[in-house]
């Protein structure tokens, strides 16, 4: 559905994007992310043909973006990081107004904009004007919008940015049935706990290059060396013992304590082997409250792989 | 064939920009308030008017008068709130999202036109009864009423594609800010002073003594009033389209840009206007000192301004651009295109047809006007000073271009020329005035003066207009070299012009 190729850009002699190639399947969702600058919202500006690339192949459906951007323009939707003004227009004159601008058919107008309004659960409030809406409705108006063409394609850039928790956990049910439909999401965010929860597919960029793409699941395989392990113990004083206890072990790495007294460590051994290790610590009289192991977050991979640069 | 009138007009009423002013303009529900209150004031307004001058017998005419008045003042006040509306829009990147939904720019500015003629019709609609009660109320001429009603509609057309061209100018929201306050001022000061010089020369082009005059022979369709009316129409016209593609192409420069019919309506506009001055100078033999430069240097000026504006901004053509170029049917938009392309060889070749057309007309103008060789030091004076144009693009940006900080911004580099311009011309300007002229000083030597007057020449435009203005003999030595030096200019523009194409396209390979 969308293919990039060695897609770069630059500003004078500032490149914001650097050979960036990806492709993504038609349904899938995919999450894009990258510290503040990275290049982001450059490049879903190119895919949306708002702006031209230095260099590189775009296409969007087998469109390409440079032969016939006016036919790619017809088959994405584009949900930007900012609104728009529309004072005194309603819901509904807003999105008959976008339904005339793409020149839909009188009959499939009226048919279009009503769907839009269930889906997105605006028809409650279809008449009220646009620019009293809260920030949820805005963003579930502007949803709206981006579907209006009935776009195979939906760029998102920062979508939940502002948005309360329940707004929050709205838009990604809307985003989660677009998929169902069929229709391919690529979506920014910073919030990376909620494109963990909805994305097949993650695009981490920095300084404008592609740093990891692919599954989620696969990104964290390859990043992980060994388990997580996190140990809590009830008597703070005997955190330094069992932290000098642990380095001496050979298949313990990147032993960190937490200011709270939290002791975290890569276990590089098989899992069959970690009863064994608690055994051991139990045997030398730390009173363990907490014996976690666990996957690595969103968060550590992005920190890994953008060596925290992440704000 | 019948239904096709009925298919224009359902496009018309299906264009969603004009959908969406006007349903802006309806649920604001000031329009009324606004139109009625100014024609209340009207009312109370002709009251006193007639109450302390006590001209009841001539009450059609005061009560005509001042409803034309807050008719005028009517369609300024749309003008103006559709010009913040769409500022509004633009500082917002709203008109990304309407290019997005595939809207043409041409429909996009074409809807919101029709909506402000729309809302200027409401009030003129309105307004036509109570215009019918002044003219029962006696006193009044129907040809003027006439007269008066198509010049406001005239009026109102290049006004309210002015105030969205101003309102599109740029988007930084302070500069914006300070460019718009300062041209809608200029807007609505001189527009009126325009309107009225166009009709003067409408009058004089016609032979008649006033405007009701010359349109009660227009009426009776006299030969000279129709040519009159069609040189103004053939401008009138022109002008505003015009204006309708520098607002097309001032909503997305850099991704579909209207460069190319910019460059071709400027090219078209100056011929004709040189074209109609040879006309009128032929056929009334009016030659006087101030001719050379009111034919030569508004078209020159214009291409200045169209040369720092295209020459120095993005060197290649946007890809949408050059769709709609791959996919011309006609051949004549083939070849506008192929003459007028945007980017800087499209800049390059539109200066170079501007100077070529400018050198003929000065041609034809020495050759066929032998009345004119009196005061032909001034034509030259003017023309030269033209054909030397290129030559003001060329020597800043030169300069300009030495310094990694102009040559990576381009909005800097052009702001850059401009003052370049302003700065050294300004005060050569003066100095050469006062340097030449018969005042009884005697602090300049002649090698001073020719020092002051070499450099007027080169640095600015426009101290160079102003050289040799009391010197027919300097005017005619130089003018071969002020032509030398156009050549140069655009010698220079051109070697630039490559340089800037082959390091675009070194690079990195087009993408595709």
């Amino acid at each position: 559905m969308l293919q990039v190729e060695n897609l770069t850009k630059d500003f004078g002699s500032l490149r914001a994007v650097d050979n960036l190639s990806f492709q993504l399947e038609k349904g899938r969702i995919c999450g894009f992310v990258g510290p503040n600058g990275a290049g982001k919202t450059t490049t879903m500006r190119i895919i949306a043909t708002l702006d031209e690339p230095t260099a590189g192949a775009v296409q969007v459906d087998g469109m390409s973006l440079f032969e016939e951007p006016y036919k790619v323009r017809r088959n994405i939707g584009f949900m930007p990081d900012h609104y728009g003004a529309y004072p005194a227009l309603t819901c509904e004159d807003y999105l008959e107004f976008y339904a005339r601008a793409y020149e839909l058919d009188r009959s499939v107008r009226r048919s279009r904009i009503d769907g839009i309004m269930e889906f997105t659960g605006l028809g409650k409030i279809a008449n009220k004007e646009v620019e009293t809406l809260s920030k949820g409705m805005q963003q579930r108006l502007n949803l709206g919008r981006a579907l209006i063409n009935d776009p195979k394609l939906l760029i998102m850039d920062e979508p939940a940015a502002g948005l309360d928790p329940r707004a929050r956990v709205e838009f990604r049910f809307l985003v989660k049935s677009l998929a169902d439909r069929g229709k391919t999401v690529f979506i920014s965010s910073h919030i990376l706990t909620e494109l963990a929860e909805i994305c097949d597919f993650l695009l981490i960029i920095d300084q404008g290059r592609n740093v990891a793409f692919g599954r989620f699941e696969d990104i964290r395989a390859s990043l992980q060396e060994g388990t997580e392990i996190t140990i809590r113990l009830l008597n703070a004083d005997q955190v330094e013992s069992l932290e000098m206890m642990l380095s001496e072990r050979a298949d313990v790495r990147d032993l960190r304590v937490d200011s709270g007294g939290t002791i975290t460590f890569g276990f590089h051994e098989d899992v069959a082997q970690l009863p064994g290790l608690m055994r051991d610590v139990l045997n030398r009289g730390f009173s363990v409250v907490e014996f976690k192991h666990g996957a690595m977050s969103m968060e550590d991979i992005f920190m890994k792989i953008t060596r925290g640069e992440f704000s | 064939m019948m239904r096709k009138p009925a298919l224009i007009l359902a496009g018309i009423a299906d264009n969603a920009m004009l959908y969406k002013d006007i349903t802006q303009w309806l649920r604001k529900r000031t329009f009324a308030i606004l139109f009625f209150g100014l024609l209340a004031i009207a009312e109370v307004t002709t009251a006193i008017v007639v109450l302390v001058t006590q001209t009841e017998e001539r009450l059609g005419v005061v009560s005509f008068s001042v409803l034309s008045s807050v008719l005028f003042l009517y369609a300024l006040i749309i003008a103006f709130l559709e010009h913040n509306l769409t500022a509004r829009e633009f500082f917002n990147r709203t008109f990304e999202l309407y290019e997005l939904s595939g809207m043409s720019l041409e429909r996009m500015v074409w809807g919101k036109f029709l909506s402000m003629l729309v809302q200027f019709s409401f009030g003129f609609f309105c307004l036509v009864p109570f215009m019918f009660v002044a003219f029962l109320l006696g006193g009044l001429d129907f040809y003027l009423v006439i007269t008066v009603s198509i010049l406001l509609v005239l009026a109102i057309l290049p006004l309210y594609l002015m105030a969205l061209f101003v309102a599109l100018l740029g988007k930084s929201k302070q500069v914006s800010g300070l460019i718009r306050g300062v041209a809608l001022v200029l807007l609505f000061l001189i527009l009126p002073y325009l309107a009225l010089g166009l009709s003067y020369q409408l009058v004089r082009f016609g032979g008649a003594g006033s405007l009701v005059d010359f349109f009660k022979q227009l009426v009776l369709l006299d030969p000279s009033s129709v040519k009159a009316t069609l040189y103004f129409l053939a401008f009138y016209l022109q002008i505003c389209l015009l204006l309708f593609y520098l607002c097309c192409n001032a909503i997305s420069p850099s991704t579909d840009s209207r460069s190319t019919a910019v460059h071709f309506l400027t090219t078209l506009l100056s011929a004709c206007y040189l074209g109609a001055w040879g006309v009128f100078i032929f056929r009334t033999a009016w030659v006087d000192e101030s001719v050379g430069y009111a034919v030569f240097v508004p078209p020159a000026i214009l291409f200045l301004i169209l040369g720092l504006a295209s020459f120095y901004g993005r060197p290649d053509v946007p890809v949408m651009t050059r769709r709609r170029r791959d996919n011309a049917r006609l051949s004549l938009t083939k070849v506008v295109y192929a003459l007028f392309a945007p980017g800087v060889k499209g800049t390059l070749r539109t200066l170079l047809i501007f100077e070529l057309m400018f050198g003929l007309f000065t041609v034809l103008m020495t050759t066929l006007v032998s009345a004119m060789v009196p005061v032909m030091f001034h034509f030259y004076n003017a023309a030269t000073t033209a054909l030397q144009m290129p030559f003001f693009l060329a020597l800043p940006g030169a300069f300009l271009v030495l310094s990694q900080r102009f040559r990576q911004n381009t909005a800097l580099l052009k702001v850059g020329i401009l003052s370049w311009w302003v700065i050294l011309g300004l005060p050569l300007m003066i100095t050469v005035t006062v340097v030449s002229s018969d005042a009884p000083y005697s602090y300049h030597s002649f090698l001073g003066e020719l020092f002051i007057q070499a450099l007027a020449l080169h640095l600015s435009p426009l101290s160079s207009v102003v050289v040799a203005g009391d010197s027919p003999s300097f005017v005619f030595i130089i003018a071969p070299y002020r032509v030398i030096l156009g050549v140069l200019g655009l010698l220079a523009l051109y070697f630039t012009a490559r340089r800037r194409l082959a390091y675009a396209a070194k690079a990195l390979p087009k993408p595709t």
